[in-house]
């Protein structure tokens, strides 16, 4: 799901109140700046790929898949029919290097991590902005707001220029960066991590040990 | 009134000029000049006003209504830009001060 257009709207109106002299097409310049540096440091938005292998498929060769949007920044796994984990690499984004091979001709799955790309939407409410799903701008959206507050205040000779707020807004910025890189990785579970032993491996419990 | 066309703000600036009457003091083509001229200052000034041009709109006494590409709320700094190259053209001393001070609220509106 792209972008919410009352998400958008709120996030414009909040941004043009605290720059006052701010040009639309510079605002949206620096959204896109803001969210590509986002999704890039905190792996949030991710997708699922299959792909064929089969022994044909040799050491050290490439293999291309191609995310439904976005692009891609980072390969977070890669398991097999099997959900077994599996050793690749992507040393160029997009391209999956063969480090193990596959014993037969089989569908493998690569997670990885993407980011947003051009071309933009040219009209309508969401013109010029990235396609990235909704909900990232819903959930992080004043930390978003501070991101882009921080360039536009620090670009040089404006009527918002503002170092000190610039600073100010990098940091907020930076600690929702923060919050996004581990809610990413403990998959948005409250106090936990994103994976865990099977229950099938537990062959003692606590409760069962007798203490004293 | 809103400053959308070439004619918008030539009527503007001849209101803040006092050269309302025909047979105008300033005439049409050296307005545009003056207007062309603020475009290309704004860009040194405000590059991301034109981000988006490859190359710079450029306008013309002929084609009065044309939409001009300044967002609203500096059409007016385009204006006093424009008053202040006219006052520099006349010839009387006491006229500088009073150009230059047109020009640096251009620069000011838009920094």
């Amino acid at each position: 799901m792209p972008l919410r257009t009352y998400d958008v709207t709120r996030l414009m109106n909040n941004l043009q109140v605290a720059l006052p002299g701010a040009l639309t097409g510079a605002i949206q310049l620096e959204i896109f700046n803001v969210l590509n540096e986002f999704l890039q440091k905190t792996d949030i938005w991710q997708e699922s790929i299959n792909f064929s292998i089969s022994p044909s498929n040799a050491y050290l060769s490439t293999i291309e898949i191609v995310p439904s949007a976005g692009q891609i920044n980072r390969l977070i796994y890669v398991v097999d029919t099997n959900q077994l984990q599996r050793r690749m690499s992507m040393p160029t984004p997009g391209y999956l290097q063969v480090i193990e091979l596959a014993s037969g001709a089989e569908t493998w799955t690569a997670r990885v991590a993407l980011t947003c790309t051009d071309p933009l939407p040219t009209n309508g409410a969401l013109a010029n902005l990235p396609l990235i799903p909704g909900w990232i701008l819903s959930k992080y959206n004043n930390g978003i707001m501070s991101g882009v507050l921080a360039r536009m205040m620090a670009q040089p000779a404006k009527p918002y220029t503002n170092p000190k707020l610039a600073v100010m807004h990098q940091r907020i910025y930076k600690n929702a960066e923060n919050e996004g890189k581990t809610e990413s990785r403990r998959q948005n579970l409250f106090d936990g991590q994103a994976w865990s032993f099977p229950q099938g491996f537990a062959t003692r419990h606590q409760r069962n040990r007798g203490w004293g | 009134m809103a400053l959308t066309t070439v004619t918008d703000y030539l009527t503007r600036v001849r209101g803040l000029l006092q050269d309302t009457t025909s047979p105008y003091r300033y005439a049409d083509t050296d307005l545009v000049d003056a207007l062309n001229a603020a475009v290309t200052e704004s860009k040194r000034i405000r590059p991301d006003m034109w981000f988006s041009y490859t190359t710079l709109p450029s306008y013309s006494a002929t084609n009065e209504g044309a939409t001009v590409a300044v967002d609203q709320m500096y059409g007016h700094a385009f204006c006093l830009f424009m008053v202040g190259m006219m006052q520099l053209r006349d010839q009387e001393d006491t006229q500088d001060p009073r150009a230059m001070a047109f020009l640096e609220q251009f620069q000011k509106a838009l920094t």
